[in-house]
């Protein structure tokens, strides 16, 4: 019996939590009337706002994605000095405000910046953007395969090695198939950070209509104008995508999965 | 000449783990390194397949130095301790495995696989992934991923240990059976004895690093030169002795000497006496050995096929193996004096090896 | 991965792609309350530039608060044109370097809309708030917006200290000593301050508060989103003015000065400035200045002011920046480190 208080306690604590917030915007957005919202989601402004943040999301997850399980690898499988110092400084995007790293982009890039000489234009452009949305999304796939990096004994590999698999291949076919389950939940983590950014982009980008505006500046600037449908609509949006993301990811991660249990 | 190591050496740091090891082992052999944990053993066995880099000596395999050489190109197969199956792969995935690598054409590695999974009598599991097998299937497997490639030498590291007894003995049956078939030269590392005894055409008792010694199964039974391959491989009753002209004296007894023990003359010696080697009698006429004395029984054991008796002849105690109709026979219980005779005993150096047991 | 990759592709291929022919882009920063008569105004624009010189104009618009707004464009946002709401973010422009030529040489003294600071309440006036002294009483929730974040916020202050100062809100001595006594006594009664004007006027607008120190046309442009208060008139207040400035450098960097003078310039056509008195800005006054040419480019609009006239009350005692020393004057000695709001503001936040 205490057992069913303790399921409903916590299904009704997680429902208020999690799944009233987005009832609530999608029946508040559902008053105006489908029309309203197709012609509110279907402004150029709306449409180059959601483009942009998925072109900056998906940049973000294809560079994180690389760059996380190389930066996982060394952190793990080697000894140099100072390792201790970048594995701590890894966590750095989780602690600085958003706010602070697209000013300091600014400030480092910027017209009297240190690095104003930089050839690409990384200031109040779409490159900035995508900079500042890699720098916040960094840790989600560093973080999510060191520990299975970690748990992996040698002898997997080795026993590769001694059947002819070189490095690469090894990895390809030995180590990529036991962190693909890490390495998805953290393209997931790191896509939905991506999307949600706000502060740094906004900073970063200046937030041009239609140039540097993403969908949550699209969204925040809409409230500020008042346009509660926009704001809705793309905020219903930005929550649709979250939701079909973990849905594609709860597709996927049965097929991976499976074969791990032991 | 099979697999030739010619003073190899690996240390880490000042911890020496294998010292100056030279060891040739025959074309078709099945050589088994036996030794405590941690006495080098599986550390050898990585230097050879190219795992663990040599600090020095050399390494040769069918002739070809491989020293050198990465893991992928020495032609070994290996089998690990915990088999170390490809999780994500059936069990015909991870046989396939090294042929892949190799570039073998679809149809020929099908039939290798087929071929091997038939050899391991597990032809209808082909499609498990390994969480779906036992752990004698998975043994075997990972001995079919190792072979599938036909290597020139075939590595087992403790292939046995994650086992439990009754397995055990079965495995070692297929495997010394798929080895005699393939002619494959094997080497097989354990800290069983039994299982060294069971399978080894020869082996090495290795012990702190240092391969102490090398032969057949009854050469290191019968006739160790090291203490510490006495008391590793079975129990023995060790007593200081020394030898002079033809008879070699333990204590106030006086036994003769063994064949082929003259060199040991005038150096302390020691006596080594196999628990089944010594008899028990109530009168000294009765034995059918050379006579050690009379003793008092301490303590009677039950040991399986064979009852185990503790006896103190003057100032030592000694292991006996008798059998349980003899021990009824002679109706012996604790307090009882009884004559110890031997029929075999064997002599070695003292202060040979003072390493680690 | 194979999956991954098909996704990349669905979601790129919906993406909507734009065939961007653009003989020239115009970027504006503008501070983000008048977005909305940008919006009206920018197309009239883009069809008189069209129909005298056969050229189309493509507009980047950012709207930001007005202080970020301006350290943007002195971090490297390369604005053609900036519209903030405060002088003194023009000049930290000026400052950098980045505008070389005297921006307020026009007869309105580079303001493009102007607006006054007012007090809005709750439908029927509940609390009964009639002027400034009113929302000093004790019980009394104020809304404003943070002076150290907002332009706007300090007009705010400065309407409110103003009227103080000249002697016009009851129960406080005229001078410095009975303004500062006022604005203390306001800004205890301070419940909420964002972080720029329009939110904290939503955040009024939301239920919070009894009564919203704000602009004039804040409140127009509440009301025209159908919004419920009222507007409080208080008998003296500041005129808040707002500029506009072609950023001189950038403008060359990007080959605009043209078309970016010339939008300026409509600003003060009548059209835009209907536009602008649509969204509830008051016109900008013309600045009675012996220096300027007497004959100003850009002639005084009657008609844009005309429907203006009824719209706009006619404030008592309506006083400027210039009254108090102007902007180079107010905000070191006001909201500087050691000004007499900082101060102040610390002491009743210590409370």
């Amino acid at each position: 019996m205490r057992k069913f208080v303790l399921i409903g306690l916590v299904l009704s604590y997680a429902g208020v939590l999690l799944l009233a917030p987005m009832l609530a915007l999608v029946i508040n957005l559902l008053e105006y009337g489908l029309d309203t919202i197709w012609a509110a989601i279907t402004t150029p402004e709306a449409l180059l706002a959601l483009r942009l943040s998925l072109i900056l999301a998906l940049c973000s997850v294809m560079i994180n994605t690389v760059m996380g399980v190389l930066i996982a690898w060394v952190l793990v499988r080697h000894q140099f000095w100072g390792k201790r110092f970048f594995n701590a400084v890894v966590d750095l995007p989780f602690v600085v405000s958003p706010v602070i790293v697209g000013y300091v982009l600014i400030v480092l890039f910027g017209r009297q910046g240190w690095l104003s000489g930089f050839p690409v234009q990384l200031a109040f452009s779409t490159a900035g953007m995508l900079l500042v949305t890699v720098f916040v999304s960094l840790p989600f796939v560093i973080r999510e395969v060191m520990p299975v990096l970690a748990a992996i004994t040698p002898e997997q590999e080795e026993a590769a090695f001694t059947l002819g698999a070189s490095h690469t291949l090894t990895f390809r076919r030995i180590l990529l198939p036991i962190l693909w389950p890490s390495i998805l939940y953290g393209i997931v983590l790191t896509l939905a950070r991506s999307l949600g950014e706000f502060g740094a982009a906004a900073v970063a980008g200046g937030g041009v209509q239609g140039v540097t505006e993403t969908a949550t500046i699209y969204v925040y600037r809409a409230l500020q104008d008042r346009n509660d449908v926009g704001a809705y609509s793309i905020a219903v949006i930005l929550g649709l995508m979250a939701v079909g993301i973990l849905i594609l990811m709860n597709w996927l991660r049965p097929q991976e999965g499976k074969k791990h249990v032991d | 000449m099979s697999i030739n190591l010619t003073n190899i050496h690996k240390g880490y740091g000042a911890q020496v783990v294998v010292d100056d090891v030279s060891l040739e082992i025959e074309s078709g052999e099945l050589f088994v390194l036996l030794g405590p944990s941690g006495s080098g053993k599986s550390t050898i066995l990585r230097l050879i397949a190219g795992l663990t880099p040599l600090d020095q000596g050399g390494i040769a395999l069918h002739g070809r130095d491989v020293s050198l050489l990465p893991p992928q190109q020495r032609g070994v197969g290996f089998v690990f301790q915990n088999y170390s199956l490809f999780q994500h792969m059936t069990a015909e995935q991870n046989i396939a495995f090294g042929l892949e690598v190799k570039r073998v054409p679809r149809s020929e590695r099908q039939a290798r696989v087929t071929e091997l999974l038939q050899l391991i009598e597990m032809e209808t599991m082909g499609k498990r992934y390994p969480h779906q097998l036992s752990g004698g299937q998975q043994q075997r497997v990972a001995v079919a991923r190792a072979l599938a490639q036909r290597p020139e030498v075939l590595l087992l590291d403790e292939p046995f240990g994650a086992l439990d007894v009754k397995i055990r003995a079965q495995l070692r049956q297929n495997l010394r059976a798929i080895q005699t078939q393939l002619g494959v030269t094997t080497i097989l590392v354990t800290h069983d004895q039994e299982e060294a005894f069971e399978l080894a055409d020869r082996i090495g008792v290795i012990d702190g690093g240092k391969l102490l010694e090398v032969g057949t199964p009854d050469q290191l039974y019968r006739a160790p030169k090291h203490r510490f391959t006495a008391t590793f491989l079975g129990n023995a009753n060790l007593f200081p002795a020394h030898r002079n002209g033809s008879k070699v004296y333990l204590g106030d007894q006086h036994l003769p000497a063994p064949p082929d023990t003259d060199h040991l003359t005038g150096q302390p010696v020691e006596m080594m006496l196999r628990p089944e080697s010594i008899e028990i009698a109530l009168n000294p006429t009765d034995l059918k050995g050379s006579v050690l004395g009379q003793a008092t029984v301490t303590q009677l054991a039950f040991a399986g096929a064979l009852e185990r008796v503790t006896v103190q002849l003057e100032d030592r105690v000694l292991q006996v193996l008798i059998h349980p109709a003899q021990s009824r026979q002679l109706g012996i219980r604790p307090g009882d004096r009884i004559w110890l005779g031997v029929q075999e005993y064997h002599l070695l150096a003292t202060n040979h090896h003072s390493g680690a047991g | 991965m194979r999956k991954l990759w098909l996704w990349v592709i669905l979601l790129m291929s919906f993406a909507p792609t734009q065939a961007q022919t653009q003989p020239i882009t115009l970027t504006l920063a503008a501070y983000a309350v008048p977005r909305e008569a940008y919006a009206k105004i920018i197309p009239l624009f883009q069809a008189d530039w069209l129909r005298q010189t056969g050229q189309e104009v493509i507009f980047e618009e950012s709207y930001l608060a007005s202080g970020a707004q301006s350290r943007a464009v002195v971090g490297g946002f390369a604005a053609d044109v900036v519209a903030l709401s405060h002088e003194q973010h023009v000049t930290n422009i000026v400052n950098a370097g980045l505008i070389t030529a005297d921006w307020q040489d026009n007869p309105y003294n580079g303001m493009v809309s102007a607006s006054v600071a007012v007090l809005v309440v709750r439908p029927g006036n509940p609390r009964e708030i009639f002027d400034w002294a009113d929302i000093a009483q004790p019980g009394i929730e104020v809304i404003t917006p943070d002076p150290a974040t907002s332009g706007g916020a300090q007009w705010n202050v400065m309407g409110a200290y103003g009227a103080a100062y000249r002697g016009q809100v009851e129960g406080y001595e005229a001078g410095e000593a009975g303004a500062l006594q006022f604005i203390t006594d306001v800004f205890i009664n301070v419940s909420v301050m964002d972080a720029d004007g329009r939110e904290s006027f939503l955040t009024f607008e939301r239920g919070i508060g009894d009564v919203a120190i704000t602009y004039e046309n804040e409140y127009f442009a509440g009301l025209a989103a159908g919004g419920e208060y009222e507007i409080i008139y208080p008998s003296s207040t500041i005129l808040i003015e707002n500029p506009v400035a072609v950023v001189d450098v950038y403008v060359d960097q990007n080959g605009t000065r043209e078309v970016a003078e010339a939008f300026v310039a409509f600003l003060y056509t009548p059209e835009a400035q209907a536009a602008f008195a649509e969204s509830g800005f008051r016109p900008p006054v013309i600045q009675i200045d012996p220096d300027i040419d007497v004959t100003p480019e850009v002639e005084p609009t009657p008609e844009a002011t005309a429907e203006g006239e009824t719209q706009f009350p006619v404030i008592e005692d309506l006083f400027t920046i210039e009254d108090f020393g102007g902007w180079e004057v107010v905000v070191p000695s006001i909201f500087g480190d050691d000004g007499i709001y900082t101060r102040m503001i610390a002491e009743v936040k210590g409370q």
